[in-house]
């Protein structure tokens, strides 16, 4: 079987040869549907300057060495904070109400807590380019100091809430054992971060660490900042 | 930082066209070969809007680069299914969504013996191979969808086609091998090439 045959009889497992006369599922650039698509992209905010100057990226928008190197350490633990969403007000231990807070009506003399545990899929997941469509995705985001990061735990004081955070603080519990794999990434005290969390998981693959300039540009861009 | 639709530069609206006249089908065909409908139409808009916000950087052949793109997408889609399920199935402990419409389910009835072969590849050699045939692309464009460079991947390609090559051959080989302990050989079956309705699928 020469390589022409070999091409031929590979392209015979096309699932889309087999989905109807003609490839029935694609929509045509022509047709309404597209039409429509097209133009709801062509009314969307497009990009300034921070992503294509992003040192992160190359000249066609992928990653570059070091951004990969980082990427990848933030993917070995990628996706691992599962996000057990709900306001807790220390001052009342939480009781009864774990809906978020209202932003309208926190009293600002209470120290609320938004409660992040880890979980442990997803170890092995690899990551995509991070960029301002994938980050404004995020229903929760927001950018915060470390003041402890201890085995298993680390609480965040909220700096800047971009999205979906009422509450001041945040705190990171890691279950027995996932304690290294707190995200990838090195918390230390002091440093401000950029976290961002959707559909009850933290996203740590590569749109949540330290709050780099690159990082915060995307961020900015995200959130209209 | 960004521009409003209103102030949208009426030439940056027709290379946008231009564009996605020309990536529109093959980034729906990836996508549909390898997604479900819903999933491949909602990474399409995700692709589409990336090329529109990097419509400046885009190199001149779009095709591969919005495919890599699409490829990109596609696996954070993936990520946010997985998470969306672990929680509805801690939930409702109840069965996984159904996939009776995912496209591999296709191919796997089509042609069991290369199929079989293909499930001895690597994930990153079986990517190139159903880049090469089914997205027709040459190794300098699988390369752009990849981000690496065109000799790795023609480096791996021809791995591929020799290991496709030995497992299809020992298909052949088992084949005529039970062909001549069968108490009536068939004689159409020396010379034949391998037939996609052979029931040696298993086989390997």
């Amino acid at each position: 079987m020469n390589d022409d045959q070999l091409r031929d009889r590979i392209a015979r497992l096309d699932p889309l040869a087999r989905t109807g006369p003609g490839g029935a599922s694609i929509e045509p650039i022509a047709s309404p549907e597209a039409r429509s698509r097209l133009e709801a992209i062509m009314n969307t905010p497009t990009i300034d300057d921070h992503i294509a100057d992003d040192p992160t990226t190359d000249d066609r928008g992928v990653p570059t060495g070091p951004s990969r190197r980082w990427l990848a350490i933030a993917g070995a633990a990628a996706a691992v904070a599962v996000l057990a969403v709900g306001a807790i007000a220390l001052t009342d231990g939480g009781g009864d109400e774990p809906d978020v807070a209202d932003p309208v009506t926190t009293e600002p003399d209470k120290l609320s807590v938004l409660e992040l545990s880890s979980g442990n899929d997803d170890i092995m997941a690899s990551c995509m380019q991070v960029d301002a469509s994938i980050i404004a995705q995020n229903p929760i985001a927001f950018k915060g100091t470390v003041t402890m990061a201890d085995a298993g735990v680390v609480q965040l004081t909220v700096d800047e809430a971009y999205v979906g955070v009422t509450e001041e603080a945040v705190t990171l519990n890691s279950p027995e054992g996932m304690e290294a794999l707190i995200g990838g990434v090195a918390w230390e005290v002091g440093v401000q971060y950029l976290v961002s969390a959707w559909d009850g998981t933290v996203n740590y693959c590569g749109q949540t660490g330290p709050a780099t300039p690159e990082l915060q540009a995307i961020y900015d861009e995200a959130f209209g900042r | 930082m960004t521009s409003s639709a209103a102030s949208i530069d009426p030439a940056r609206r027709a290379r946008f066209e231009a564009v996605a006249a020309e990536v529109y089908e093959p980034v729906q065909r990836y996508l549909h070969r390898r997604a479900r409908p819903d999933d491949a139409a909602d990474v399409l808009s995700e692709t589409l809007l990336v090329v529109w916000r990097r419509l400046d950087d885009l190199p001149d052949d779009a095709v591969p680069w919005s495919i890599g793109v699409a490829r990109r997408c596609l696996a954070n889609h993936r990520r946010g299914d997985r998470r969306r399920l672990r929680l509805v199935e801690r939930a409702a402990a109840e069965p996984r969504f159904d996939t009776s419409d995912d496209p591999q389910d296709l191919v796997d009835q089509t042609d069991p013996e290369l199929t079989a072969a293909i499930a001895t590849l690597s994930d990153s050699e079986a990517e190139i191979v159903r880049l090469w045939a089914w997205e027709r692309l040459e190794p300098r464009e699988i390369a752009t969808v990849l981000d690496t460079t065109a000799n790795a991947v023609s480096v791996a390609l021809t791995r591929a086609k020799r290991k496709l090559g030995r497992q299809l051959g020992q298909q052949l080989d088992h084949a005529a091998s039970a062909d001549r302990n069968a108490p009536e050989p068939d004689t159409h079956q020396a010379e034949a090439p391998p037939s996609p309705t052979s029931q040696r699928g298993d086989e390997r």
